[in-house]
């Protein structure tokens, strides 16, 4: 067998190896039910804006707590917690896409993804990422 | 239905642009189909040359089709003719001319326009230069592609599917059924386009999409060649030379544009930082990291006749993964992944067609040639570069080939109906690109100390111990000095736990030990000769790029860490509190600076906060800097808050700050207003909201701006003194009655929202009555966000000398035989 032959099959085992390792960073688009009964673990969920009145944000007093409710896609609601300012025309986004577990009866979101109907393209759905830390 | 005859539309250029449009198609076929028969008829020189006539005449007349369609679509975009539907959605009539650049390749059909627009100059360059008998399969190659960018961009049905789309489209054509277009003068009520979108309003976004591109178009040349060499079965040093020319303006090329990308995104997004691992970003990276390793791959080739079938595959991959990150970012499929793909077109069904043709024409015949390919009978040695040139390039490749996959997953979940998303990408990819750095930096060291053949491993190591040396102490220093740790515990199968050093205190090592020994190996082996020195110096600006993201991003510190509010959740640490509020004129401490919100001024759309910073320890102390930083916020009716950082440069960092929230001035009600009347007489004082207001005097004859006396005329004023907190105003609101009537003359603090009103004389009583309206302030606070990055000057020193280090070689090259 060829030196370079063996380079490779090392390489590759080498890669194998750390990918299943780090699969750990992996996740999946889920609910909050299931984001529920996995505490802790983080999750994506995709919702809408419900109640929003219950919408809390007030910079004077934190300009790093911003709290909403949301409905998932199976219409389940729960309160979410986002430790940064609240993402301008909130209020207008279509969809929202959360990262960010669950703590007690409270979702905590680390990165809020909106999807906002936008003129610039077209009717189309645009996309905008928050994020709580960098 | 009557047709409606539109007045004032400016048609024929639309209509000469959509002839060139199907011309340029058309002649981008003759000239693939008629230089693939001249090269099949290699044998006999006189019918190939006159294939090879007609073909050029096509190509000819292809280019020129395609810079028609430039100049036409950017002479409507220039003229702001929106009828046309790209003209409208692009631009708006406040666009400087440079940005109208920008408008040009914003959309879809702008940016194919671009793509084919420099293949065509790439490939009349090779025409004008002499390509030889390359030029046949070069340029048949490059043809077709041509071919199927010119279908993107005609945009007509066959039957019910439509083909491509057309910049020239106009906008009753898109949407018919907008009411707008049963006016047959609606030209004239189209007032302004929708605009640029404001993210895009950057220099950046000038330069960058261009250079870009031309590295996309480059990426084209060398797979050509490729290919040729397969179909003439010549793989000879001439062909390795011309091929080693394309791939070296390839990495060029596409490298600066990716870093223009990662500058822009620096500048002018608010993530704070210039590489985000967006799937845009990696699209354009992973071709890259081929191009770079066919580079080092076809260097051994070229002087030993080893890695020939990675060389291929590599050059050929990095074509395939520019027309894969084609279809990824325009088809639609990375959905609310990426921040900034293009919008889905309808193309998805095209793009794949487009994509698959050519990876899967080109595969078969790398895999039919793959066994007759010219092999070296003898093994290379263990200790020869050009052995260690191709591990290097192959573990660069699994980096490119496991960020490619991670880009994927949208792609993949839709093919197996999975979910799977990457949580955290920034630290999902560092987390293992850290790791494959430093095995790179270690090979960018070491591998030209190898010579090919064979190297005397004595000399070998003596030749490295110099640098490794130096590395070695350096990094001690420095990791110690900027305060890295140098172990960190992994744990290993989620259970052990093993210390290890830390990933930082390697990276630092290799990118240290890259640079020194290639700074040696300019100076020991090619004697400092600065024509031979590419290598060397691409070499040496890698490291630095490598040492500059380490230290920016490592060592990068949010200075507007929230300790006013923490008092919430104090027991969770997992979220920092990383904006911060700035009232007007209330100076906060941060880091090493006191920062103090002063003013706002708003331009165009833009509102620009003048945020004062001030070096200091502590508040009452002199400061031993003071600078002023502008980031802008717009409250944008389209896209919501659109935040432009602004960034203060030093030679060893730098302060970079954004605004993440303003409140919403617009939202003002007139719950904010409250109204008291008094009733004075000469000396009273009443307060109202945070002021004292005296009626100092009655003024029997008033003046204002505002009024004229007239004979007849009763008029008086109100000489009040208002006591603000800060500042004393004076005010005369006017009572007059003049034909029986009453006219009250308002006067106003704009400082506190105080509106004074006369609204009675009382003679009887020798008092008056006064209204006084306040408005509570407007709140005026900004949310930021301040991040300190130190030495981000390395990274950008790096790339710059990396550039260089490519031109070097270019240059030494040119000429090669």
């Amino acid at each position: 067998m060829r030196k370079s032959h063996i380079a490779i099959l090392i390489i590759i085992a080498l890669a194998i190896t750390y990918i299943i390792s780090t699969s750990s960073n992996y996740s999946t688009y889920e609910n909050f039910t299931t984001a529920i009964s996995k505490e802790g673990k983080e999750f994506q969920v995709v919702g809408n804006l419900s109640r929003p009145d219950a919408m809390y944000y007030k910079p004077e007093e934190d300009p790093n707590f911003f709290s909403f409710y949301m409905k998932d896609k199976q219409g389940k609601e729960a309160k979410v917690v986002y430790k940064g300012p609240q993402p301008a025309d909130f209020a207008r986004s279509e969809d929202i896409v959360l990262t960010g577990k669950m703590n007690g009866d409270v979702f905590e979101a680390s990165k809020i993804l909106l999807k906002c109907p936008s003129k610039y393209n077209d009717g189309k759905l645009e996309t905008q990422t928050f994020e709580a830390k960098s | 239905m009557n047709e409606i005859q539109y007045i004032g539309e400016r048609l024929w250029l639309g209509n000469l642009g959509h002839f060139f449009t199907l011309l340029s198609m058309a002649a981008s076929l003759l000239a693939a189909i008629a230089y693939a028969i001249s090269f099949s008829h290699r044998k006999n020189e006189i019918v190939a040359n006159s294939w090879r006539k007609l073909a050029r005449a096509g190509f000819f007349t292809h280019a020129f089709s395609i810079f028609a369609i430039v100049a036409i679509l950017f002479y409507l975009i220039f003229k702001h003719y929106f009828e046309y539907q790209y003209v409208w959605q692009h631009s708006s009539l406040d666009l400087p001319v440079y940005y109208m650049l920008s408008c040009f390749w914003e959309g879809q059909e702008g940016s194919f326009l671009l793509w084919s627009f420099w293949n065509a100059v790439l490939s009349l360059i090779i025409i004008i230069k002499g390509g030889g008998k390359w030029e046949a399969p070069v340029l048949s190659t490059v043809s077709w592609v041509q071919v199927f960018l010119a279908t993107m961009l005609i945009g007509i049905y066959i039957g019910s599917y439509k083909l491509g789309s057309s910049p020239f489209a106009l906008m009753r054509q898109n949407m018919p059924a907008n009411p707008l277009f049963m006016n047959p003068e609606y030209v004239s009520l189209i007032k302004d386009g929708n605009g640029l979108n404001p993210l895009l309003q950057n220099y950046w976004m000038v330069i960058h999409p261009p250079v870009l591109f031309l590295g996309f178009s480059a990426s084209l040349f060398p797979f050509a060649y490729s290919i040729a060499a397969m179909l003439f079965n010549d793989f000879s040093r001439i062909w390795a030379n011309i091929t080693l020319r394309w791939t070296l303006f390839t990495s060029a090329i596409l490298g600066i544009g990716i870093l223009m990308g990662g500058a822009w995104a620096y500048e002018s997004l608010s993530f704070g930082g210039y590489w985000a691992w967006d799937p845009v970003e990696n699209a354009s990276l992973v071709p890259w990291i081929f191009s770079i390793a066919g580079l080092h791959t076809l260097m051994a080739y070229r002087s030993t006749g080893h890695a020939l079938k990675s060389t291929l595959f590599f050059l050929m991959g990095s074509f395939w993964l520019v027309l894969y990150s084609t279809f990824l970012t325009r088809s639609g499929i990375l959905g609310d992944t990426s921040v900034h793909a293009f919008t889905d077109l309808g193309m998805s069904g095209q793009l794949l067609v487009f994509m698959l043709t050519f990876i899967i024409a080109s595969a078969i015949l790398f895999i039919v040639k793959l066994l007759s390919l010219p092999q070296p009978a003898k093994e290379e040695s263990a200790y020869s570069r050009e052995l260690w040139l191709f591990v290097g390039s192959l573990v660069a490749v699994i980096l490119a080939t496991m960020i490619g996959i991670d880009t994927s997953w949208p792609a993949i979940n839709k093919i197996t109906g999975g979910s799977r998303v990457i949580i955290d990408p920034i630290s999902h990819y560092n987390r293992y690109s850290a790791w494959f750095t430093v095995a790179i930096l270690i090979f960018v060291a070491v591998t030209q100390y190898f010579k090919f053949k064979n190297t005397d491993t004595a000399k070998w190591a003596k030749d490295l111990a110099l640098p490794l040396g130096i590395s070695a102490v350096l990094t001690i220093i420095i990791t110690w000095a900027a305060d890295f740790s140098f172990f960190i515990t992994y744990k290993l199968f989620n259970s052990v736990e093993v210390p290890f050093l830390s990933v930082y205190m390697l990276l630092m090592f290799s990118s240290i030990f890259a640079i020194v020994a290639n700074i040696q190996y300019f100076f020991t082996v090619l004697k400092g000769k600065a024509k031979v020195s590419g290598a060397s110096v691409a070499h040496v600006g890698f490291g630095l790029m490598i040492l500059g993201v380490l230290f920016s991003a490592g060592k990068k510190e949010v200075l507007s860490i929230n300790t006013l509010f923490d008092f919430k959740d104090v027991e969770n640490e997992q979220f920092k509190r990383e904006n911060i509020l700035l009232s007007k004129n209330m100076p906060v401490q941060m880091g090493d600076y006191w920062v103090t919100y002063k003013s706002d001024s708003t331009q165009r759309f833009d509102t620009y906060y003048a945020i004062q910073y001030q070096q200091k320890a502590n508040q009452s102390d002199v400061p031993s800097r003071t600078f002023t930083l502008y980031p802008s916020a717009q409250i944008n009716p389209k896209m919501g808050l659109i935040s432009n950082p602004d960034t203060r440069h030093f030679w060893d960092k730098d302060i970079f700050s954004f605004i993440s929230s303003v409140p919403d001035r617009t939202a003002e009600s007139e719950e904010g207003l409250s109204l008291k009347e008094a009733e004075l007489s000469v000396g009273d004082t009443v307060a109202v909201n945070n002021a004292l207001i005296i009626l100092e005097a009655i003024d029997p004859n008033p003046s204002k701006e505002d009024y004229f006396p007239l004979a007849g005329d009763v008029a008086a004023g109100a000489k009040l003194q208002v006591l603000g907190i800060e500042k004393n105003y004076r005010l005369e609101p006017l009572y007059v009655i003049r034909n029986l009537e009453e006219t009250h003359y308002e006067d106003k603090v704009e400082d506190l929202g105080l509106t004074a009103r006369f609204e009675k004389i009382y003679p009887d009583k020798g008092k008056i009555k006064l209204q006084f309206i306040s408005q509570t302030p407007k709140p005026e606070y900004v949310i930021m966000k301040v991040i300190k990055f130190p030495f981000i000057n390395l990274l950008w020193l790096g790339c710059i000398i990396m550039s260089i280090g490519f031109f070097i070689s270019l240059r030494y090259r040119q000429h090669a035989k």
